[in-house]
């Protein structure tokens, strides 16, 4: 597996990698001294203080840990928006938008799955994306 | 280490001031502190002040008009515990022997923000990606429920409380009640929240006068001990963590319970950082006021209103009386002081001995929380 560089148009700047076969990836850091994975990849380990950070993909799914549907947001942010912590699999907390129907919203511990979407746009109307998770599609 | 009282206390009503200088919003708190104690300003030998959005030299631009530089100014900035910040910095100057009497001062002047919710923290990933404050306690809140089996209609029992007792307090940003419906049906900001549910944004100072205790005779009016103040920062985790507890909060109390004797069973009066809804609730777990997940029962049991067995928030909290975030641990102990002095009007607790403040916050990825300051206080 082959992971690119993040384009410049993201929220987080070199958090999104692509598999070959262009399944996103959200990319953390994995500390090469204590192993410990962290997002985004710091500089330091915050545990053992190893500097050197491999990049480690992280876990495509986890858990809906909870969420709040955001009315009253910042300046220049569309509202309502869902945002919420999610339970990675390989053990990381990430907090992201969620990709969920408003009027029916997901329960939380529901499995979810990684998307790469539009967050919000910027000053000059260009998409500004970032990772975001989506509840798992039960299979039909 | 030396014994530590406050001798003076001094708040204006938080509300929008637009129109006021923040030095014109922060001098007559202090002037107004100086003289409850008995003072003159050149008694004072150095100021603390906290404040978040004040910008640089926060205390100095409110001592100007007062004629009062010319000091050490000590400026904290620790988000919403900025002025209980300051407050433990002057008690333990006084306590180690450096100065005898200091003021304190808390003041923020949120109107020049304008509206809406609070800026995020630059360089935070989490607000890079859309959280806000609210949100953040929106997502406890409804973890919270989850685990615990607590209701929408239950959450916002503890914002009629708040107004409730806001009503008796002169200085609060809201005097008005409002109801359980009211709360119910106010119109969505991170839901489950409403507005209601959640602080406004206001403008405020407060001032306190600290006294090493050897010259406490000096002074006319009745101390109030210094028990402990208790400053302590989150952890950073890097994993999984459970946003029902305030591990921040709990740390700290377990610390200043320790370091002060005093058990959660012994606090008479009790100010606590209610930013939103479900933070009351969690705090008095956290501060050991009931066991976990049970504190909704402690509010519908009336224990935490006038008349209770401990009651907390009478000055209406930050949801009633307001939140100038750097000015609110000021604040707070400014109504502490005056509920153990027997000055607290409508809201008095009968026979108030032992009262505690806290005060916690700053969104900062990773971590429960920024900063949490616990100060108790001793008649």
């Amino acid at each position: 597996m082959s992971i690119s560089a993040s384009e410049p148009r993201y929220a987080l700047a070199g958090t999104i990698g692509f598999e070959e076969a262009q399944e996103p990836r959200l990319m953390g850091g994995q500390c090469v001294q204590c192993g410990v994975k962290v997002f985004p990849k710091p500089k330091i380990c915050s545990v053992c203080w190893g500097v050197e950070q491999r990049e480690a993909p992280l876990a495509t799914r986890g858990k809906l840990y909870s969420f709040s549907v955001v009315h009253a947001a910042r300046k220049g942010w569309p509202s309502p928006y869902a945002i919420a912590y999610v339970d990675l699999e390989d053990g990381v907390r990430i907090c992201a938008p969620l990709e969920a129907d408003l009027a029916h919203l997901p329960a939380l511990d529901t499995q979810v799955e990684l998307v790469v979407g539009t967050l919000r746009t910027d000053a000059d109307g260009g998409a500004v994306l970032s990772h975001r998770f989506k509840p798992l599609q039960e299979a039909r | 280490m030396r014994k530590v009282a406050v001798i003076g206390a001094a708040m204006g009503r938080i509300g929008r001031y637009p129109e006021l200088m923040f030095q014109d919003l922060g001098w007559p708190a202090v002037k107004g502190a100086i003289e409850d104690a008995g003072l003159e300003r050149n008694d004072i030998e150095a100021v603390y002040c906290g404040s978040a959005y004040g910008g640089r030299l926060a205390g100095q631009r409110a001592l100007r008009p007062l004629g009062m530089t010319g000091i050490p100014v000590v400026n904290c900035e620790n988000a919403c515990s900025s002025g209980a910040t300051a407050f433990r910095e002057a008690w333990h100057a006084i306590a180690a022997g450096r100065y005898d009497r200091v003021l304190v001062l808390g003041i923020d002047k949120l109107s020049m923000l304008g509206g809406g919710v609070l800026p995020g923290q630059p360089e935070d990933w989490e607000v890079d990606v859309g959280l806000t404050m609210p949100a953040l306690y929106a997502m406890r809140a409804r973890r919270y429920m989850h685990d615990f089996g607590l209701t929408r209609e239950q959450l916002s029992r503890v914002s009629v409380k708040a107004r409730r007792h806001g009503a008796l307090n002169p200085y609060a940003q809201y005097q008005k009640p409002v109801t359980l419906e009211e709360v119910m049906a106010a119109r969505p900001v991170a839901d489950p929240f409403g507005l209601l549910h959640c602080c406004p944004t206001g403008d405020g100072a407060a001032a306190l006068v600290l006294c090493a205790g050897e010259l406490v005779a000096q002074s006319t009016i009745r101390p109030v001990w210094v028990a402990g103040a208790e400053l302590t920062s989150g952890r950073f985790v890097t994993g999984f963590r459970d946003i029902t507890t305030a591990e921040i909060t709990a740390r700290g109390a377990h610390e200043i319970y320790e370091e002060t004797g005093v058990d959660p069973q012994d606090v008479d009066v009790a100010e606590v950082h209610d930013a939103f809804a479900i933070a009351e609730l969690m705090y008095y777990e956290a501060l050991g006021f009931c066991k976990k997940g049970e504190a909704i029962h402690l509010l519908e049991s009336g224990a935490t209103s006038l008349g209770g067995r401990i009651p907390v928030n009478m000055s209406g909290g930050l949801l009633s009386k307001g939140h100038p975030v750097g000015a609110t641990g000021a604040a707070q102990i400014v109504e502490v002081i005056w509920q153990l002095r027997g000055q607290a009007g409508a809201r008095q607790v009968e026979g108030a001995k032992v009262g505690l403040t806290h005060c916690t916050g700053g969104g900062i990825a990773g971590l429960d929380h920024g900063a949490c300051a616990i100060t108790i206080f001793k008649t």
